[in-house]
């Protein structure tokens, strides 16, 4: 399916100038939140790795283009764009804040780039604490763009259906956790190695119970 | 004033009345913005919003400035056009600086309001208060909309994303304990 037309409107003026009239990256997040427009392109993504490539391509293109110009008249379509792919895949999500960060000169963007790269080390950092080794992981891709690391993988599931990292900090064996977080999940399941084994069980994609056993 | 991203920061910091400093964006990123926004940018930004305000029966009474500085609604209140300064620190100022918070019937000239859709989303100072029969029946708001121009507007016209004004403070002397 083409996604032209969720560009086209994303990248307009004034859907840019909805952002640009917000003072606090807070309010940037929640009206994304809200954004009709988002909401669908985040359906398209989900289950499409196509679709998410086309995404990542679609930000180093205007990255690209907007090098060339003194103004840069893109930091609320591409701040749309990493809002979007960080709901979905996160580390899509990461690999598109790296370019954005090598960029510069944007405002939004750059926030939701270094908001991105430092959920992902909290949460690389929590999983390092935890002590267990993640040696597979059932989230597959062939985008070239994925990072193979099963670490970012496993940073993916647990970005998509738990956010608070402080919950991630509390993983041991034989817990279980449960969130309404679920606007983004489309994970079935991972599993860890040392002696641990996890799962995640979907419920009519409202909540996600996350057993750990030995 | 140029600035270069390599140089040392040169901004000032802005400190509350309590001696509290108030955070501000990060010197890199902050540089960066202010060398690569233009005027014509901002002035593009500021007619787009204002022709969706209109499409939607609101009218601002006039745009003050636009400036490619950035500045946002809370550095233009309280750091006098200076700094953009996250939202989320409004309370914080107006709690560091001694406002407190006031009804309607008591605003007056000077006064700030602060727009909130749950939590803050925009501050605004109050330059006009227009009263029929003694009753409050609307104001006018001098604020800073993000990154694009300076309003002078009515209370309620403001874009959606702003929400509504539910708050007003101010440090006047009678709601103030010496």
């Amino acid at each position: 399916m083409s996604l032209d037309k969720y560009f086209a409107e994303i990248e307009s003026l004034e859907f840019q100038v909805q952002y640009s009239i917000l003072s606090g990256f807070r309010s940037v997040r929640e009206a994304m939140s809200r954004d009709c427009i988002l909401r669908q392109l985040i359906l398209e993504l989900k289950g499409s790795n196509e679709n998410l490539q086309y995404v990542v391509d679609r930000i180093a293109y205007l990255l690209a283009k907007a090098e060339r110009r003194v103004d840069k008249p893109i930091d609320e379509s591409v701040a749309a764009y990493l809002f979007c792919l960080s709901r979905v895949d996160l580390s899509a999500a990461h690999f598109a804040s790296k370019m954005t960060l090598r960029m510069g000169g944007l405002w939004w963007s750059v926030q939701f780039a270094l908001y991105i790269d430092n959920l992902v080390k909290q949460i690389c950092e929590s999983i390092d604490n935890s002590g267990a080794e993640f040696e597979f992981c059932s989230f597959n891709t062939t985008q070239e763009h994925v990072s193979s690391d099963e670490k970012e993988l496993f940073v993916f599931y647990l970005a998509a259906t738990i956010k608070p990292v402080s919950v991630i900090e509390g993983i041991s064996p034989g817990w279980s956790f449960w969130t309404d977080r679920l606007d983004s999940v489309s994970c079935t399941g991972f599993l860890a190695s040392n002696d641990h084994a996890f799962e995640i069980h979907e419920d009519e994609r409202r909540h996600v119970e996350l057993d750990f056993a030995h | 004033m140029d600035f270069l991203p390599w140089e040392p920061d040169r901004r000032k910091p802005v400190y509350a009345r309590s001696g509290w400093e108030i955070p501000l964006p990060d010197h890199r990123d902050y540089l960066a913005v202010l060398k690569d926004q233009t005027e014509s940018n901002v002035l593009q930004a500021t007619g787009t919003i204002l022709g969706k305000l209109e499409r939607n029966n609101k009218r601002v009474l006039r745009v003050r400035s636009v400036s490619h500085y950035m500045y946002n609604c809370v550095g233009m209140v309280f750091s006098n056009r200076r700094a953009w300064i996250e939202i989320d620190e409004v309370h914080n100022i107006l709690t560091q600086d001694g406002y407190v918070k006031i009804q309607f019937e008591h605003l007056e000239v000077g006064d700030i309001v602060v727009y909130t859709r749950n939590k803050p989303e925009h501050v605004g100072l109050i330059t006009d208060v227009l009263r029929r029969g003694g009753q409050i029946e609307n104001a006018r708001v001098l604020s800073k909309w993000g990154k694009v121009g300076e309003m002078e507007h009515y209370l309620n016209v403001v874009p959606d994303e702003y929400g509504l004004p539910t708050e007003y403070w101010s440090e006047r002397k009678p709601y103030v304990a010496r």
